[in-house]
């Protein structure tokens, strides 16, 4: 399941589905030299080494050695754009060896993950290291996960910054996942960051493939039910890697502060046991919210940013439970239609954009309607001058707070209190919820609010923008429509997306459910809610193909709503395929019928 | 766009503290050439974790000297901070009451932390001498043994006593140090001890609060008599 392409990858393309844990190796007792060890960082060992991968093998050379980590330094050499990784003597292990030639024999070719391409041999063709691509950039750890450093060397950046970088990441994720590659030790350490669509991914030899752990990992990014093992000592499930990558979302959209930093002093790791998660969402409020500047970054994210997150890292809520955890894939559409929402909250607060908000976000007067900001200390939905008066006329304040039982928060902003029949405010009945691909033109269309709400009421979906409902030919995809843009099609395969029919979770009953770009939701979706709350989760990908996440509400009991959405359509300004011939030609003849009726009833004039 | 955004070190900073807290002997007998070294090793103890961009934010110092007890500088990151204070000898040496100073202010920093949702690891406490508690009470001095003990076996502090030169009373840091032997510092090699325990704080602080995190046993070699 997971991360699902336009392209499936081929079986023989990944790496092997193994439960079992591989023994530990043992020591490989060089004979021969440790290439590079007598040199200090930054100067030249210009030594001779042999880099071998499944077919070539070839002589290299050593140049500079550019960094030292634990297990070993980095060495450039004299293939260009090309880095070695020469471990210490005491990391040399047999397992390690056995890791990495299984390594080298896929065909891993992602962007920026500097995944191990060939060994490398010292003159005595023992094994030393591996050769890797180069990476660019700065570490998270010195750059994202410090404000004051993130400002000093990213000047410009902002929250959209932070989301293009945040689906960046995931679309790596979503490509190794999807090859049966955990990251496991997910780390501020090894994601470098150029820029927000530029990051790269080092000390890929811990990643966990097949038998083999990744040995290494941090308390922040374990999962709960790891319960305290050694890495070591087992094998990964996609669902740690799911809360790891959580947890580096939500540290990069706040940044550097982890999820489960809150007040009270209890440890993080104690709080990821209890998913004693900090941030209020909803009117649950909460005390544990650390002070400063996080409240506001956590306000100003969109509504579903923050359900997501909310649900997932909180106790009892929908995705907290590891097989519930969001794959990368899903955050990725999360983020998508977070970022399609800017325009929409910079006209509402222009803060919106702000990596550190000095505020929170603008809330609406819920007695006068003008937007003020609302005080952290003391939670009211007036103004400060409503909230005054309110205060003198205690009697409609009960009513203001019974309200709150029959209503509900507009899901599109969040903001506004709406009868709990209604989908969305006023405000926000008519704005872009998202963009979709259409099956025909391969151009995106807005999906209104209200088209999303009727979508979710009678589980169908629209397909086809709207020029193509009222002239498409009957094909799908169309034959004979123009084809994607080349970037497009590039980046629908990166980006993970729903293809026709691919196996889902149902975000609210866990089932798999299937969902296909013709748009029908199969299967036994428990629909905990009514239309247009924010749990439905169809969305759009931009330049992938569509995919509904979601359940529909409407679809209970295992009943399949059905339906063809996609199969109307209209004969029109044809594009030659022969339903469009044929449309042409019929209304080529009603309307020679009309006229030869008119003429005969009516005679000519 | 105007970027001059204020940050309150300790609400805005997202970095994992590392409190340390120097309780350093500046009695009388320090006069001279190991007052000297002492401030050249603070001092390079300072530029080194402030050249590390993870430890800059992450080890928050805290001096307290006796002589009379005084806290020299509260805890704070280098990045606030970043200039050493400069030490003076003079007075006794009253142990106790510089260790019960030192884990007090200890106590209110990390209640800070707490209130204030800020992740800490397991605090330090170096304890250096260069002779025997002198002009302080002993019953506080033995309070602040048990306390510092019970502290080390509810794995609450980290303590480096360290003796400097022949006159050090080691027996007296011993008490200090539950779990492992008390150091001695070769000669006046503070800047080795100091470059050492920059290192340590920077692995630490590389590593997230809980993990384990060995101490580079390999390192004390270049400063500890054995
Ligand atoms: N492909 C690469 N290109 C450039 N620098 C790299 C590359 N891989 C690693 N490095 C640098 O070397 C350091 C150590 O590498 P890493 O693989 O993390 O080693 P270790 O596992 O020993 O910590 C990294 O922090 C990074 O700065
Ligand atoms: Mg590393
Ligand atoms: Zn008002
Ligand atoms: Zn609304
Ligand atoms: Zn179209
Ligand atoms: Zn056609």
């Amino acid at each position: 399941m997971g991360g699902s392409y336009a392209i499936p990858v081929p079986e023989q393309e990944k790496f092997k589905k193994v439960t079992k844990l591989k023994n530990h190796g043992t020591l490989i007792h060089l004979t021969g030299p440790l290439p590079g060890s007598n040199i200090e960082k930054g100067s030249i060992a210009n030594e001779k080494v042999t880099a071998k991968d499944s077919e070539h093998s070839r002589v290299i050379m050593l140049l500079d050695k550019m960094a030292e980590g634990g297990e070993g330094a980095v060495f450039r050499t004299n293939i260009r754009g090309y880095v070695a990784k020469i471990y210490r003597r005491e990391k040399l292990t047999t397992d390690k060896l056995e890791k990495l030639s299984i390594m080298i024999s896929k065909p891993i070719n992602c962007v920026g993950v500097c995944f191990p391409e060939a060994l490398i041999f010292n003159s005595s063709s023992e094994f030393v290291g591996y050769l890797m691509r180069e990476a660019q950039g700065v570490e998270l750890g010195k750059s994202i996960f410090q404000p004051k450093l993130l400002l000093q060397k990213f000047p410009k950046w902002t929250r959209k910054d932070s989301i293009d970088l945040c689906i960046t990441i995931l679309e790596k994720f979503c490509y190794l996942n999807e090859r049966r590659v955990i990251v496991g030790d997910i780390n501020p350490g090894n994601i470098l960051v150029k820029s927000p669509s530029e990051v790269y991914f080092v000390d890929c030899d811990s990643y966990q493939i097949e038998g083999y752990p990744c040995p290494v990992g941090t308390d922040n990014f374990t999962a709960p039910e790891v319960g305290g093992r050694e890495f070591d000592t087992f094998l990964r499930t996609k669902q740690m890697e799911n809360f790891a990558i959580a947890t580096l979302l939500f540290m990069i959209m706040l940044p550097g502060k982890p999820p489960y930093s809150a007040v009270g002093g209890e440890s993080p790791s104690h709080n990821i046991k209890e998913g004693i998660f900090p941030y209020p969402h909803k009117e649950k409020d909460t005390d544990k919210t650390p002070p400063g500047k996080w409240g506001f970054i956590w306000s100003h994210m969109s509504y579903d940013m923050r359900l997501a997150f909310f649900e997932t890292f909180k106790k009892g809520e929908e995705h907290f439970e590891p097989q519930n955890r969001y794959y990368p894939d899903e955050w990725i559409e999360i983020f998508k239609k977070y970022r399609h929402s800017i325009g929409l909250m910079m006209q509402r607060d222009p803060m919106a954009m702000d990596v550190f908000p000095t505020r929170l976000k603008l809330r609406e007067c819920k007695k006068c309607g003008e937007l003020y900001a609302p005080d952290p200390e003391h939670y009211s939905p007036f103004c400060s001058k409503c909230d005054k008066a309110k205060k003198r006329a205690p009697l409609s304040n009960k009513t203001a707070s019974n309200n709150h039982s029959e209503k509900k928060l507009c899901p599109f902003c969040g903001e506004n209190w709406i009868p709990a029949n209604w989908s969305y405010c006023d405000d926000c009945k008519d704005k872009v919820y998202a963009h979709r691909e259409c099956v025909n033109c391969k151009k995106l269309f807005p999906v209104s609010t209200s088209l999303h709400a009727w979508e979710e009421k009678t589980g169908l979906k629209r397909n086809k923008c709207d020029v193509c409902r009222n002239t498409g030919c009957r094909t799908t995809p169309c034959i004979h429509a123009a084809k994607p843009s080349p970037s497009a099609s590039v980046s629908s395969r990166t980006s993970a997306s729903a293809s026709v029919s691919v196996n889902k979770r149902c975000p609210s009953s866990s089932k798999v459910v299937s969902t296909s770009a013709i748009g029908v939701t199969k299967g036994n979706a428990s629909g905990k809610s009514g239309s247009g709350t924010p749990n439905s989760k169809i969305v759009s990908v931009a330049s992938g193909k569509i995919s509904s996440l979601g359940s529909s509400s409407s679809l209970v009991d295992g009943k399949n709503a059905g339906g063809s959405s996609g199969k109307k359509g209209a004969s029109g300004d044809g594009c030659g395929c022969i339903y469009c011939v044929f449309g042409y030609l019929l209304i080529c003849g009603l309307t020679f019928i009309c006229w030869l009726a008119s003429t005969i009833l009516f005679g000519p004039s | 766009m105007d970027r001059i955004i204020e940050f309150d070190d300790l609400l805005d900073n997202p970095t994992p503290r590392v409190p340390v807290v120097l309780c350093l002997d500046c009695s009388g007998s320090m006069t001279g050439a190991p007052i000297e070294e002492l401030n050249r090793g603070v001092k390079s103890f300072y530029e080194e974790v402030y050249a590390d961009e993870i430890a800059r934010y992450s080890a928050e110092i805290c001096i307290v000297t006796f002589g009379p007890v005084q806290v020299e500088t509260d805890f704070q990151t280098l990045d606030v901070q970043p200039n050493p204070p400069i030490l003076r000898a003079s007075g006794l040496t009253p142990m106790g009451e510089a260790v019960k100073k030192s884990l007090d202010v200890l106590e209110e920093r990390k209640k800070k932390y707490r209130d204030n949702g800020v992740d800490y690891y397991q605090p330090w406490l170096v304890l250096m001498t260069d002779g025997y508690p002198e002009g302080g009470s002993s019953q506080i001095l033995d309070e602040q043994v048990a306390r510092v003990s019970q502290m080390v076996q509810s794995r609450k502090l980290t303590v480096f006593p360290i003796g400097i030169g022949e006159r050090a009373d080691m027996a007296t840091l011993q008490r200090f140090s539950p779990n492992r032997l008390p150091l001695k510092l070769q000669g006046l090699k503070f800047k080795e001890f100091f470059a050492w325990l920059s290192k340590s704080v920077s692995r630490v602080s590389q590593s997230t609060p809980g993990d384990k995190v060995t101490l580079d046993v390999a390192g004390l070699s270049g400063w500890a008599e054995i």
